[in-house]
């Protein structure tokens, strides 16, 4: 199975991504957040590979108002 | 015997028994931690007259015949993600400068209720976000790490400062430094023990724990500390057993099945801590157990699935700090902020679907095993600066991603998973093994692990320390 996505990832994007959520970095922090973040995003893309159908996701959440 | 170098459970014994005070104790406690701190560095705060008054306390409790249960006028540690009343709870960051805790964690207040005092606070890497625990040293090599996040309080428990204290695990940080550090580590079932008063790292992969010098120390400890909570989101509703092992209880694991991973587990660990492993098996399989072969499934998952789900709930829970205060965290936590982030919210929930389909294929892994036992880190303490590990295999993997792979199953699944000392390699370093079981069954690990500990006794040498 092919991953859903490649991701091309360049520290200008980081900059641009981060800014769009309102965290402003600097050039030398973009350079230094991008190689990580690349590695994260390769390790994540790998998921894609795992047949999923319709697994829900595992929540923690309960809805039960018991004290 | 110095009374420091007991169990928990045999000082308790002297308490009660009037042979030794609380005040004379924690002044013994007291006394030690200023040593080692001078060497070791496990403490934020070591709360000197705080401890002292509550000895005192403990001690007329005691004369008027209060006696509070067996954690009365007992030196414990607490690392500093835990709030106390009145006092900051630094994280070890910066970035904490000026907190202030308004009151107690729930498992402070648990320890406190039994009897328990906390002398001091103790360090974790940032935030809990690593493990490392740079402020601190290995107790048995001061130029080696003592693991993370729960370093402090692994380093205090290993140097006989305390009789127990709390950490927290998120990706291993419980059992990683109780492995390095030569404790006992318990990393109870997710909701099990309340985490109402405690810094999150990770929402749905935080527990809290304790780390002991013996297993029954810390099932004795569990005991205290569990139990559901609503403050708690994750709080599970579930009786709370007595978790030690009756004193008269058999000491053999007939018709026990013990899984042994043929894959994962031992795909990348050194050499000699694989043999102590495999010695370890050996001794388990003496006392009747039956070793059963398993494949771990989904395993080439598991570090995306805990990076997956970490990273993003991390940095949701420091979002506004990160704008505020950014420049002053520490370069590797601010790194792993600013970048969790970035991940799309559909990488978020694609590692909870994965993680759904993780649980249940444990679930049916466990249909042919009562609990798994595997290494708790595949290498020994790294050495202060050592990024990597070197594998017989030639490969190379760096220290972060060794120590965490071998532990976030644990966390990913929520089962219960206690680290206990399985001997030490030619270098004189502890290694660790980690027993795996059911959820909510900590009973049976503990079983296992205690049974194991008296066939072989690693926890009984501290390390040699001024």
């Amino acid at each position: 199975m092919t991953t859903l996505k490649q991701r091309l990832i360049t520290s200008k994007m980081v900059k641009q991504y981060s800014e769009n959520i309102g965290l402003y970095i600097s050039d030398e922090r973009s350079e230094i957040i991008t190689p990580v973040f690349e590695q994260i995003t390769t390790m994540l893309a790998e998921l894609d590979n795992i047949d999923l159908n319709d697994t829900p996701p595992s929540c923690s959440y309960r809805a039960n108002w018991k004290p | 015997m110095d009374t420091m170098l007991k169990s928990l459970m045999s000082a308790s014994t002297s308490i009660k028994e009037k042979k030794v005070s609380p005040v004379e104790l924690i002044q013994m406690s007291l006394e030690r931690a200023g040593r080692i701190q001078q060497e070791i560095n496990p403490f934020v705060t070591i709360l000197n007259e705080q401890a002292l008054a509550a000895a005192r306390r403990a001690e007329e409790d005691l004369q008027k015949g209060n006696y509070r249960g067996f954690l009365h006028g007992i030196p414990l540690v607490v690392k500093d993600l835990c709030d106390m009343e009145g006092l900051p709870t630094t994280a070890s960051s910066a970035v904490r400068h000026d907190h202030q805790a308004t009151e107690h964690a729930a498992c402070v207040e648990n320890l406190i209720a039994a009897g328990g005092i906390v002398i001091g606070k103790t360090h974790t890497h940032e935030f809990a976000y690593g493990i490392i625990t740079p402020k601190t040293r290995n107790p048995w090599d001061k130029d080696r790490i003592p693991g993370g996040s729960s370093g402090g309080t692994a380093a205090a428990v290993s140097s006989r400062v305390c009789f127990g204290g709390i950490g927290t695990d998120t990706g291993g940080s419980i059992r990683i430094p109780a492995s390095v550090c030569g404790t006992v580590g318990l990393k109870p079932t997710f909701g099990r023990v309340s985490r109402f008063g405690v810094t999150s790292l990770s929402w749905s992969l935080d527990h809290v724990g304790p780390l002991t010098n013996s297993v029954q120390d810390a099932a004795a400890i569990l005991g205290v500390i569990a139990g559901f909570d609503s403050r708690d989101p994750g709080s599970a509703e579930v009786d709370v057993p007595d978790f030690q092992v009756p004193t008269n209880a058999d000491r053999t694991l007939d018709g026990l099945r013990i899984g042994v991973p043929s894959n994962y587990f031992f795909d990348g660990i050194d050499a000699d801590v694989e043999k102590l492993v495999f010695e370890a098996y050996n001794v388990l399989e003496k006392v009747g157990a039956t070793l059963v072969d398993v494949k771990i499934p989904l395993a080439d998952t598991y570090m995306a699935v805990e990076f997956g789900l970490c990273l993003p709930e991390a940095s949701a829970y420091h979002q506004k700090m990160l704008r505020e205060r950014g420049d002053k965290y520490q370069e590797d936590v601010r790194t792993f902020l600013e970048l969790g982030e970035l991940i799309p919210a559909t990488d978020y929930i694609k590692s909870l679907r994965v993680r759904e389909k993780i649980k249940l294929a444990w679930k049916e892994l466990f249909g042919t095993i009562d609990v798994l036992a595997a290494p708790s880190t595949p290498a020994t303490a790294a050495k202060v600066g050592q990024e990597t590990f070197q594998w017989p295999n030639g490969s190379e993997e760096s220290v972060t991603s060794a120590y965490v792979r071998l532990s976030c199953p644990a966390n990913l699944t929520g089962l219960p998973s206690l680290s206990i000392p399985c001997g030490f390699t030619d270098d004189g370093l502890p290694a660790g093994m980690q027993i795996l079981g059911r959820p909510f069954d900590e009973q049976t690990i503990v079983r296992v692990a205690h049974i194991y500990e008296s066939e072989t006794e690693w926890n009984t040498e501290p390390p040699n320390l001024a």
